[in-house]
């Protein structure tokens, strides 16, 4: 006996096949019917630009190494320290010199007192008392010379601290001068924005680093300060290595005054 | 030949009529700046009998009225639409002639000088506009018969940037129609 | 201690002193106002040619420069013209003392289409600030360019820039002596590019851009008397909005679109209307005999500035806009009207007269005193930029009408340069919407 097998529903592919299409086609035009939507309102289709990022960031050229110049502060530096154990050597000599003077005139006292006692060696002992005595002034006269000597020089060099002092103030002020007339300041009201950048320079000038230690909350402004910096490089600064110092880092408050 | 009867039928209708109208004229266009014959025939209408001697204070009345009513414009002070005694001379001259015509219209065109903004002198205008206009309704004329419209200082006369040109823009035109 | 040692002392500490790392502080409280210093290369190009007029980085350097914010630096002195972003050297910008660098290029991709792509670099931290790329038809071209002044300009400034926007605006010419021919044309915010809208042979006025940009209504004259008309810019297709007895003037759009101020007369005398656009439906807002008009909405809808003189002069005041009573604005002055507001909504830019002068001053609402920014004498029709940073306005130049650029603070002043005629009623679009660069 043949088992018939319950019969499936003819038309049951085609109609299956007939669904998807349907939905197919109205999911096709709800798509479509989105991104018609999306145009400008006038009908135009709107341009988007495309963002083209930044690449990655080149090295910086290396800056010249300032191996001589390195050397030229390093031996300054170097002298300068032996000025100053000299100068310290030199008053150990003249402390020394100075109990010396107070031994011998105790030496001295002692002597005459001897001499007072015995008369009878007077002579040949006065004559070579005397003779002593003509020399401990005569040191005495040297010591007093050395030590105005030693004053004096104190005395220059306290000027010569002056005259430096007056340098620095001038290149002070020609470094303000470059600075101001290299900040494109922005145009627009400035007024109460203050931004404080601190800089380290080269000893010929140049900009090692410059940093926003204070901004004005403007990033603008603080933008515009710093390159204000850098376009006034390089800074003018003494001749005089031995005044680098004071000038190796600066700090620039830009605070305009006017509006 | 029915045609020519008619057309001369017409024709002696026309002149009769001219005839019995006496002083009245053809209406003068309203772009026309200056109707001579209003200004003709308005002595005459004034004198009223059309007496064999009119005395010299009537003639010299009548010429003035004559000249007041040649004049199409009437002139006003900086943002004023105040009415001067010259200004009131003028109107009353032509309210009394838009009396004696009843079928005559006009139209009033406020104008203002370049100074100030567009759209205030637009207004402004207006507002000259309507002082005159008001003024005439007063000495009688039917405000049905005055139309009013304001082209601030879109029509100026002249275009100099002085004091002369500026008084001559600022005017209400009073345009027969 | 004794004298001598004291010396010493004080020698070897001032000495030690200097050796320490002392920082030396010196004020800057003046700078140059110059405006930024900008290296913009020309960009390459890759394909037919282009009229003048389409040259992107041409359009970019003249759009910077009118800014009066920046200092284009010359070609003459530029060491190097690199295109792409590989063949920047930033010490060749840095030794021109320039702050910005801009390059770019331009190549044709497929037929009438040019792809633009351009970088802008900060020189001396050596970082790009801003890159994009375009893909556009040729008569798109200088939309593009004046955005990417925008780009440039907000990067740099701070604040958005208004060049990719259009100018809409009346001439009167004279062609022959008894023909006079008037226009109502658009053109870009440089004056380039002047389409013509309308032409009559009667006046128009006061031509108000739509919130959108895509339409303009004006005061025409064309049927003898004023009328106001509503027209599309890009299909001339216009519908006649108000004509009414007596005038028809001064369309304001409220900034949803969805309202329009007018001033009409049809009861007496000039008032301020408020019009539902989509009903047509009038709403009257003055009730005051004196000249109402001029009216100009607060950007966030809510109230109406306007110019009347109830008070004996054309003076500013402010109402809700739903109604009510109206506040006095401005005191000084004999004569103050025409009023719109800054973008920002927090002040107001007007015509003032001072001693017969008209001139275009700006106020803020909270009370401060006015300020003049022009000092010309037959000054109208200021207009702000959708920056709020620029003012447009109509002046005379020798005897001729011409229009003018002021900057909200009045530090910069420029002329536009027409060909023919008088120029007057300038109007500043709101941003053009056919190109996006933020997302």
């Amino acid at each position: 006996m043949l088992i018939r097998k319950p019969r499936r529903n003819p038309g049951r592919v085609r109609a299956v096949l007939y669904a998807v299409l349907v939905h197919a086609v109205i999911i096709g035009l709800i798509v479509i019917g989105f991104r018609w939507t999306a145009q400008a309102p006038s009908g135009q289709k709107v341009i988007q630009a495309v963002a083209v990022p930044q690449t990655p960031p080149k090295k910086a050229e290396e800056p010249k190494k300032p191996t001589p110049q390195e050397e030229q502060v390093r031996q300054s530096a170097e002298t300068e320290k032996r000025q100053q154990v000299e100068l310290k050597k030199k008053q150990q000599q003249e402390e020394q010199q100075q109990l010396e003077l107070a031994r011998k005139k105790k030496e001295a006292e002692e002597k005459a007192q001897k001499q007072k006692e015995q008369q009878q060696q007077k002579r040949a002992a006065e004559l070579a008392r005397q003779q002593e005595q003509k020399r401990e002034q005569k040191q005495a006269v040297q010591s007093l010379q050395e030590q105005l000597v030693a004053e004096e020089k104190a005395r220059q060099n306290a000027v010569q601290a002056a005259r430096a002092a007056t340098v620095v103030d001038q290149y002070k002020a020609l470094i303000r001068q470059r600075v101001t007339h290299s900040w494109s300041r922005p145009l627009g009201s400035t007024k109460g924005l203050k931004c404080v950048v601190r800089v380290r320079l080269t000893p010929s000038g140049e900009v090692l680093a410059a940093t926003v230690v204070q901004s004005s909350g403007n990033p603008v402004f603080d933008r515009s300060v710093e390159n204000a910096v850098y376009k006034a490089a390089p800074l003018p600064l003494p001749d005089d290595p031995s005044l680098f110092d004071n000038f190796r880092e600066i700090e620039f408050l830009f605070n305009p005054e006017t509006q | 030949m029915k045609n020519t009867k008619h057309l001369a039928a017409s024709l002696l209708l026309v002149l009769a009529l001219a005839g019995c109208a006496g002083e009245q004229a053809t209406k003068p266009s309203a772009a026309e700046e200056k109707g001579a014959a209003p200004a003709q025939t308005a002595p005459a209408t004034e004198q009223g009998t059309a007496g064999t001697a009119l005395s010299e204070q009537e003639r010299m009345k009548a010429q003035r009225q004559a000249e007041l009513l040649a004049q199409k414009r009437v002139h006003f002070a900086f943002d004023s639409s105040a009415i001067d005694d010259e200004a009131r001379a003028i109107i009353e001259a032509h309210a009394a002639h838009l009396a004696a015509n009843p079928d005559i219209k006009i139209q009033l065109e406020g104008n203002c000088d370049e100074r100030g903004t567009r759209e205030y002198n637009l207004a402004l205008g207006e507002r000259r506009a309507q002082a005159v206009e008001q003024m005439m309704k007063v000495l009688g004329v039917a405000g049905s018969r005055i139309k009013t419209v304001s082209y601030g200082e879109e029509k100026p006369l002249c275009q100099e940037h002085n004091e002369s040109c500026w008084r001559q823009n600022r005017r209400v035109d009073i345009v027969y129609k | 201690m004794t004298r001598t040692a004291a010396r010493w002392l004080a020698m070897i500490g001032m000495l030690w002193a200097a050796n320490a790392q002392a920082v030396l502080t010196i004020e800057i409280t003046r700078g140059v106002e110059t405006g930024t210093p900008i290296a913009i290369v020309p960009f390459s190009w890759e394909g037919p040619a282009v009229p003048a007029a389409q040259n992107v980085s041409g359009v970019v350097a003249a759009d910077l420069a009118r800014s009066g914010h920046f200092a284009v630096l010359p070609l003459k002195d530029y060491v190097s013209q690199p295109h792409e972003d590989k063949d920047v050297v930033f010490k060749d910008w840095r030794i021109l003392k320039a702050e910005a660098l801009v390059i770019g290029n331009v190549r044709l991709v497929a037929p009438g289409k040019y792809q633009v792509q351009f970088r802008l670099y900060d020189v001396f931290k050596e970082s790009q600030l801003a890159g994009f790329r375009y893909t556009v038809s040729a008569d798109i071209l200088r939309s593009v360019a004046h955005q990417i002044s925008d780009i440039i300009y907000e990067k740099l400034t701070g604040e958005p820039g208004a060049f990719n926007t259009r100018i809409a605006y009346v001439t009167r010419e004279e062609p022959t002596r008894t023909a006079v021919v008037y226009k109502l044309q658009v053109a870009d915010s440089d004056g380039f590019n002047p389409k013509t809208v309308v032409r009559s042979a009667e006046p128009l006025l006061s031509p108000a851009w739509s919130p959108d940009g895509s339409r303009l209504a004006y005061v025409s004259f064309e049927d003898r008397r004023s009328k106001v008309y509503i027209q599309n810019v890009a299909d001339g297709r216009r519908e006649l909005i108000a004509e009414f007895p007596g005038i028809n003037s001064a369309p304001a759009w409220s900034p949803d679109g969805r309202r329009l101020a007018v001033t009409l007369s049809r009861d007496g005398n000039a008032e301020i209307y408020v019009m539902r656009m989509d009903t047509r439906e009038l709403r009257r807002l003055t009730y005051d005999p004196a000249i109402d008009t001029e009216a100009a909405w607060s950007p966030d809808g809510r109230d109406i500035i306007f110019t009347s003189d109830r008070a004996g002069s054309p003076q500013i005041y402010r109402m809700s806009a739903s109604g009510g009573p109206a506040e006095r604005l401005t005191f000084d002055d004999d004569y103050n009207a025409r009023a719109s507001y800054a973008p920002d909504g927090k002040s107001i830019v007007f015509v003032t007269r001072q001693e017969g002068n008209f001139r275009i001053a700006v106020m803020p609402l909270t009370g401060g005193p006015m300020q003049v920014l022009t000092d010309t004498s037959l000054d109208e029709s200021p207009s702000f930029a959708p920056n709020g940073r620029m003012i447009i306005y109509a002046t005379e130049v020798r005897g001729r009408g011409v229009l003018a650029s002021v900057s909200a603070d009045g530090r910069v002043r420029q002329l536009y340069k027409f060909e023919e005629g008088d120029v007057r009623e300038p109007a500043w679009s709101p941003y053009n919407r056919d190109l996006k660069y933020k997302e």
